[in-house]
């Protein structure tokens, strides 16, 4: 597809992110403008229209193909997904430009079944934490092992919502978030003191259901937590794994756990908004990702070497003074003696590199024995000859120095006939 | 000990001689003995953001060997010395940059830094103002090509054995299409020690002839540059706050006589 590529507003490779996901929030975001994603060398385009993906490509594949493999690509973690904005008016022109690609209105069941995340994705992990509740319940309906229980659900969200004073300002929106859960137990704590007369095994369905929601939203955590990045992994494998970790203040210090701690099932807008926040790219980007996104390149070590090699030779050295001596001399030796009547010709160059370059030519040649008539011409021929010989030298300095020809001033040229 | 800095950028026209002029003038207010010169021998623009232009000796003379570089030093704005690479074309045959290492070794005797203004490029001219320095301050725009240039420059410095300082973010826009910060430095390897704004100021007092950090030391820009030239030398600045009065009270307090 012909699209502008620009700065692109988000970034991030395929295991950061769900393809179902992404293109949901796009579209609950009513984005204008295009994703590409690059697996390997292939390249894929959505383009979307307030949210709604109105063309697409990848390599060969139009359309609907185009988005099912582009769905097949996502499944590689190093394919990488690039988020563009576009004005919303440029958009017809660029679906102007991309007839061919542009999807019909019949695919869009189709398209909506990429939409909707994996069975697997809405079935909360078997995580071995709702087993006690279950069976601790079912054992014996005590009610310590119930609040113990209880308790572990509720250590999960208060490790997160410990508010540190470098929170920032979205902190409350996860309080909100933890609030509700904070509500729930509250509720079957409620319903514990008041000892209603509701059967125990509702309870522990209520409680069955309240960890199943926990942990979707720790799920939820543990996904996002690789797109903002910002979190060390180990925090969240503690939060998953080990629940009952009390000390939640110096996990809570970093600065987004309080955002991701937000991302309950419906939370996924927020997630967008994240995302689209992030202009500037993360600080731990990969350097060598951001050389390859902008087309730059290190220097190799022989360019380095040529360049400093220029610096050294750029200039004329003692030793290459002997040298441009010789050159010159057999150079104007070999242009003078191809001259018809010079029988022979001994040429001595000096050179001065004291200040700049200047130099000296001796030029002793030795010419025909002239006849009768050459005789009676007299100086006019030898002057001729001479201004030749100069003329040949100069255009042998010219030559050797080509980039400096205006050298030639700096050469005094002396000619002897004999 | 003399410090010699050398302010290069390898691509041309990201305001590396805006830079090194008004620096030049901040560590001199600050009290530092601080010669500027310009090593752009064919480009040479230095004297004229200084209003310096027409000296009669130059580095041009210094280095085709007409001239000593005692003769070829002048007194600034601000109380920064200057040597100036000489705008003619005239003498540029003659020089011989391998006369700038001697040159440079008269300079430092009595001096607390010496600012290079490194031609751009990698040529041989270029190279030799970075290998006369042990210490070096990249310039550039938070553009691409000029972002690659200065990664080619940092390498070649690295080479030669000179030290970075830092990268000097100039013509700063707040732009989507650029470059950020954390991007820069992540490609170049190299922090980042000042961010100069965007600023049509600049151009003005290089019209006038006259450095920014005495034109308009309150603008954005000026304080910038102070504060770069207070973190070299480990001093404390305090940025001037812009004038925040308007026009209208400016007329108004001028009309009633309070000014």
């Amino acid at each position: 597809m012909e699209l502008p590529i620009t700065r692109p507003s988000t970034m991030c490779y395929a295991d950061e992110l769900k393809f179902p996901d992404l293109l949901n929030d796009l579209s609950s975001k009513k984005h204008n403008g295009f994703i590409r994603i690059t697996a390997g060398s292939e390249e894929g385009f959505i383009l979307f229209k307030e949210g709604k993906e109105i063309a697409a490509s990848y390599i060969r594949y139009s359309r609907v193909d185009a988005i099912e493999k582009i769905k097949s690509a996502m499944e590689d973690r190093t394919t990488l997904i690039e988020v563009f904005d576009v004005r919303s008016n440029q958009i017809d022109f660029f679906m102007e430009m991309n007839k061919p690609y542009i999807i019909g209105s019949d695919a869009y069941d189709l398209i909506d079944k990429f939409k909707k995340p994996e069975e697997k994705e809405l079935k909360p992990k078997a995580v071995p934490k709702p087993k006690p509740v279950s069976d601790a319940l079912k054992e014996n309906n005590s009610k310590p092992k119930a609040e113990k229980v209880e308790n572990e659900v509720v250590s999960k969200p208060q490790e997160n919502i410990v508010p540190s004073p470098n929170n920032s300002s979205n902190e409350s929106k996860s309080l909100t978030e933890t609030e509700a859960v904070k509500q729930t137990v509250n509720q079957i704590e409620n319903e514990k003191t008041v000892k209603e007369e509701v059967p125990e095994i509702k309870k522990t369905e209520t409680i069955k259901e309240s960890v199943a929601e926990n942990e979707s939203v720790i799920e939820k955590v543990a996904d996002n937590e690789s797109v903002n990045k910002t979190i060390p992994k180990s925090d969240t494998e503690i939060d998953t794994v080990e629940p009952e970790v009390e000390e939640p203040e110096s996990e809570v210090s970093n600065e987004k756990p309080s955002q991701d701690i937000s991302n309950s099932p419906e939370s996924t807008e927020k997630d967008t908004e994240l995302l689209s926040q992030e202009d500037s790219p993360k600080p731990s980007m990969d350097r060598s990702e951001l050389m390859k996104k902008y087309g730059i390149k290190d220097i190799q070590e022989e360019d380095v070497t040529n360049i400093l090699e220029s610096y050294k030779g750029g200039s004329v050295s003692d030793e290459d003074v002997e040298k441009i001596e010789l050159t010159l001399m057999n150079k104007i030796k070999k242009s003078t003696l191809s001259i018809p009547k010079i029988r022979g010709a001994e040429i001595m160059v000096f050179l001065d590199n004291a200040e700049r370059l200047t130099g000296k030519v001796n030029i002793i040649i030795e010419s025909e024995s002239q006849g009768f008539l050459s005789r009676i011409m007299g100086d006019s021929n030898k002057a001729n000859l001479e201004r030749q010989i100069i003329e040949i030298s100069q255009i042998e300095i010219r030559k050797s120095f080509r980039k400096y020809p205006e050298i030639v001033d700096d050469f005094n040229i002396n000619v002897e006939i004999s | 000990m003399t410090r010699v800095i050398t302010v290069a950028s390898g691509k041309g026209g990201v305001g590396k001689t805006t830079i090194t002029a008004n620096l030049g003038v901040a560590l001199a207010t600050y009290g530092e003995e601080t010669i500027v010169l310009d090593a752009d021998v064919a480009m040479a623009n230095l004297e004229l953001i200084l209003g310096m232009e027409g000296k009669s000796v130059t580095l041009h003379d210094v280095l085709s060997g007409a001239a000593s570089i005692e003769d070829a030093i002048y007194e600034g704005p601000g109380g920064v010395k200057v040597v100036p690479a000489g705008i003619s074309l005239e003498g540029l045959r003659k020089v011989k940059m391998e006369r700038l290492e001697s040159a440079l070794e008269i300079l430092v005797e009595n001096t607390d830094i010496l600012l290079i203004d490194a031609p751009a490029g990698l040529e041989k001219d270029a190279l030799a103002a970075i290998a006369a320095a042990q210490e070096m301050i990249l310039v550039t725009t938070p553009e691409v090509p000029s972002i690659s240039d200065a990664l080619k420059t940092k390498i070649i410095a690295n080479k030669l054995g000179v030290e970075i300082i830092g990268v000097v973010i100039n013509r700063e826009q707040h732009d989507k299409t650029f470059l950020t910060i954390t991007e820069i430095e992540t490609i170049l390897e190299v922090p980042v020690i000042a961010v100069i704004p965007d600023d049509p100021e600049v151009s003005r007092a290089a019209a006038f002839g006259e450095p920014l950090i005495i034109k308009n030391p309150k603008s954005p820009t000026s304080n910038a540059i102070m504060q770069l030239g207070a973190d070299l030398i480990g001093e404390e600045y305090q940025p001037i706050e812009p004038d925040k009065k308007g026009v209208i009270s400016k007329l108004v307090e001028g009309l009633l006589g309070r000014r």
